[in-house]
């Protein structure tokens, strides 16, 4: 039986089998656009995702154009109205959806391939991309159901401790904002500022499609120049601006609930700073990892104080958030940030080696799990071509990981992670909210080297 | 458009295999373990999941939520095994591992390398049979568990309609029972509750061992002999049939949260599941139903309430087909800006109305059936999710060739049918709605709007 995905891997304690390497060929477009396509003959089917550079961070004042433009991508289009998209591409089993980012805009496409289906679909998916009408009706309505889950984001913790870190950590930069803006920019969009949006940023030049399913090279070359080459060639997009160091220090946020959500971190690394693989090992050993973490075993499994507590390091265009997050009964949070200050003191002091040993054989043998479906396949090709990482990254990852030297990790976590800097929100009823700042411990000393 | 004739033979010329086909074998030991292998060598990876048949909707009033809790425990420790010992483990390995509970079942799982799938079975039966509750790490577990709860519950409005609802919706049936558990109950568990409730449910004659991925059949039976195959069966005590009441008239409750910002309501109506349907037809008649009601934006309520006279901003309908119990139809809206819970639960209703008088057409059915189809392949990219669907068959006592058969039953459902069944089903008397008000609109109501 061929192997269709696996990673040659030399493995340390845990010797894995080494497998024929998941074949990824990339290649541009007649105008420009970038590909990349795995075979994958098993099942009867394709997933492509198109993706371009039109995140929110493209937002100018009126935050959210980036969200709505790529919402109203299959919603109607020269060809035909949001009725006849609904039901032909439901008719056909198409799987057609959208979603915007920070960095990019997606357009996800999944289909049967049989040809009978295949074609149309990719008809009506192609049309949805190179050809949207942008009606004013549509986008009226639209804003109006934007608006009201605005408002409902409005009664979720969670996402009002969400917005508020991100505007702490960014401050006037795009990466501030959610993706879907604000009630008050949502209402000044209008179907000009959406069109000229796409003109700028939906171009070939500014695509990358990534493809996995059965259908052999040739096809996967015609079906990128159907669903993007219609598109204008357009021009290269100016770098996204720089970003600033936050201001340090919690903030406290008023909120009626039986919880208090703490979210804190600092910049972290964009996607292809040399750093990026120690500190991913470094936020696996942090909080990473789930019950193998560091935070779990001494916020959850020793104290009991919080059913999740993770950290992630999020690369980025420019650097993303390197950021902690955990919720608690309101009593409980002085000292779930007690333990959290003394475990971040904690990685800055040492990473044994048997506990790094753990984390890599954790990190190399999940890949493959990382990697056995299609979907998942899709999402990583996708990724590495909008960042313009190496056709070899999947294959690269393991190793570079299986390579890292202790003391070379140990430099990389006390050159990045600074907690006295760090900025964060505490969002919950106030009096206590307030005791829990009063609680704070005396950061413990650094130590170095 | 596609007609359903033509549907059919598309799909018997796109040779879907049915689970029961070649690569599926299922056995039982002869302690009564149930073993399914379904073999799926995309990639050298494997999932392994063990299912036990119980649930929230087997415990008795006082210790709700006693199945999530011990399912908690189930990671703390056995004879062999120290407290978080196991996760450790399957993390060294590259594993991934988990456990959820539901109303009808609770599952273990870990997906793995294949290599190491011996070691999760010896793990699997290690805490099937001698599991070592320990009062310490069980004060802890309970503390996170009340965490869970505030996180999941009593912080999120939608959340506690949601559970309120059942509450009220189910009179005597179990599902009235939140799966968590009420508050009061999680805080009044003694060891001994959980001890009870791991003697009485957790035997290898009580439970399945579901293994999909890269494996041959015969290699799991011999790994299941050396493991699984030594775990001794108990006497079970048969579970009690439940009072079914019948329904006697509408039943209604409204809300008050202040932290609501965005009203919503759900629409319940109680109705009979396959497995408690006398006519199974009828069932799928529902299914059908619910999906002609809410299966993309072609569907009714997307195409009629959200898009048409844009009344409601969000819409669903579900159905739980092969629930254990008699369940409930229910549809759920948050209505538009401006438009009153009232105003959005008259909407639904002349949804519902329409389809009673004027039919569905053979078109709509058409498109169900085309989704439903392409979702079939697109589930097998996921090794975990055909798991789910044997685990579940094996909880809810569904046999697996008639959830092979899912798609041939709904072709099988005509107009007339699904028409009948709103108008059996859908009706006042069967009705429960709940609504969930801000409390700013409270002024707005006495203001007599």
């Amino acid at each position: 039986m061929k192997k269709r995905i696996g990673l040659v891997v030399i493995g340390w304690l845990v010797a894995l089998p080494s497998f024929a390497a998941l074949q990824i060929e990339s290649w541009q477009t007649p105008k420009g656009a970038k590909v990349l396509y795995a075979y994958a003959p098993e099942l009867p089917m394709v997933d492509v995702r198109v993706v371009f550079d039109a995140g929110s961070a493209r937002d100018t004042d009126k935050k959210g154009v980036a969200y709505l433009t790529n919402q109203l991508i299959g919603q109607g289009d020269a060809q035909r109205d949001e009725e006849r998209f609904a039901e032909e591409s439901e008719s056909l089993g198409l799987q057609f959806s959208t979603q915007a980012l920070k960095d990019m805009a997606v357009i996800n496409i999944r289909s049967l391939t049989r040809a009978d289906v295949l074609e149309p679909a990719l008809a009506l998916s192609a049309s949805a991309i190179s050809k949207p009408l942008f009606s004013k009706a549509v986008l009226k309505r639209e804003k109006a159901h934007l608006m009201t889950r605005l408002q409902a984001k409005q009664q979720s913790a969670a996402s009002l401790a969400r917005d508020a870190f991100w505007q702490q950590l960014y401050g006037q930069h795009p990466y501030a904002y959610a993706s879907e803006g604000t009630l008050d920019s949502v209402k000044t969009i209008t179907s000009a500022d959406l069109k000229q949006f796409y003109r700028r940023y939906y171009t070939a030049t500014n695509a990358v499609v990534a493809i996995v399913g059965q259908v052999d090279k040739a096809k996967a070359q015609a079906m990128a120049i159907q669903l993007v080459d219609s598109l204008p060639q357009g021009q290269a997009v100016p770098a996204v601006a720089a970003v600033n160091a936050p201001v340090a220090g919690m903030k406290q946020i008023d909120y009626p609930a039986s919880q208090t959500q703490m979210l804190m971190g600092q910049l972290g690394v964009d996607r292809l700073d040399a750093d990026y693989i120690p500190l991913y090992v470094a936020n696996h050993i942090l909080g990473g990892s789930g019950f193998a973490s560091r935070l779990m075993e001494e916020v959850r499994e020793k104290r009991g104080l919080v059913y999740g507590v993770s950290s992630a390091l999020i690369p980025m265009r420019q650097p993303g958030p390197w950021m902690l997050s955990l919720q608690t009964a309101t009593n409980n949070a002085p000292e779930a940030l007690a333990v959290v200050k003394e475990t971040l003191a904690g990685l800055l002091a040492d990473i044994p080696e048997s506990e790094l040993q753990e984390h890599k054989d954790n990190i190399i043998g999940s890949f493959a799990l990382e990697t056995d479906s299609n979907k998942d396949i899709v999402g990583y090709l996708a990724m590495m071509g909008f960042y313009q990482l190496p056709l070899s990254w999947m294959e690269d990852f393991p190793k570079q990981v299986a390579a890292l030297d202790r003391q070379q990790l140990l430099a990389v976590v006390r050159r990045h992670l600074k907690p006295e800097q760090w900025t964060g929100v505490l969002l919950g009823k106030p009096a206590d909210a307030q005791a829990g700042a009063k609680a704070l411990p005396v950061m413990p000393k650094m130590i170095h080297q | 458009m596609i007609s359903m004739k033509k549907m059919i033979s598309l799909l018997l010329a796109a040779g879907l295999s049915p689970v029961y086909a070649s690569n599926f074998t299922q056995f039982q030991l002869d302690n009564g373990l149930v073993v399914m292998v379904k073999e799926d060598k995309r990639a050298p990876v494997v999932t392994s999941q063990v299912w036990y048949k119980v649930g929230a909707s087997y415990e008795p009033d006082g210790v709700t939520g006693v199945s999530h809790m011990l399912e908690h425990m189930m990671f703390k420790g056995t004879q062999n095994l120290k407290p978080g010992e196991l996760s450790k483990i399957i993390a060294r390995l590259g594993g991934s591992e988990n456990a959820f509970t539901s109303q009808d079942y609770t599952a273990y799982f870990q997906t793995i390398h294949k290599d190491h799938l011996k070691r999760m079975f010896e793990l699997e039966s290690e805490r099937m049979q001698s599991l070592k509750l320990d009062d310490t790490e069980f004060q802890k577990e309970r503390k996170v568990v009340l965490e869970e709860r505030r996180m999941r519950v009593e912080d999120q409005p939608t959340s506690r309609l949601h559970e309120r609802f059942e509450a009220i919706a189910y009179d005597t049936n179990p599902y009235r029972r939140p799966v968590i558990g009420w508050q009061q109950d999680i805080e009044q568990y003694q060891l001994a509750d959980l001890q009870t409730w791991y003697d009485r449910h957790y035997a290898p004659n009580n439970a399945a061992l579901v293994v999909v991925g890269d494996v041959d059949a015969e290699q799991v039976r011999a790994m299941v002999n050396e493991t699984f195959a030594k775990v001794p069966a108990r006497s079970l005590d048969s579970a009690k049939k439940v009072a079914n009441l019948s329904p006697v008239g509408k039943k209604r409750l409204v809300m008050r949260d202040e932290r609501a910002k965005v009203p919503s309501l759900l629409m319940g109506f109680a109705v009979p599941s396959w497995n408690t349907s006398e006519d199974k037809s009828q069932a799928y008649a529902l299914e059908m139903l619910a999906q002609v009601l809410d299966a993309g934006n072609s569907s009714r309520l997307s195409k009629e309430l959200v898009r048409g006279s844009q009344q409601l901003s969000q819409a669903g309908a579900g159905y739980d087909l092969y629930a254990r119990l008699p369940t409930q139809f229910i549809l759920s809206a948050v209505p538009a800006e401006g438009v009153t819970l009232a105003q959005a639960e008259s909407a639904l209703r002349r949804s519902i109305a329409r389809i009673v008088e004027k039919g569905v057409t053979k078109a709509e059915l058409a498109r169900v059936l085309a989704q439903v189809e392409a979702s079939e392949v697109y589930q097998q990219d996921s090794l975990f999710f055909q798991g789910m669907k044997l685990g579940q068959a094996f909880t809810l006592g569904v046999p697996t060739a008639e959830i092979d058969a899912y798609l041939t039953r709904l072709a099988e459902v005509t107009p007339e049918q699904v028409q009948q069944a709103a108008k059996n089903w859908l009706v006042t008397e069967r009705m429960t709605v709940a609504y969930l008000q801000p409390k700013a609109m409270d002024s707005m109501a006495k203001g007599g709007k």
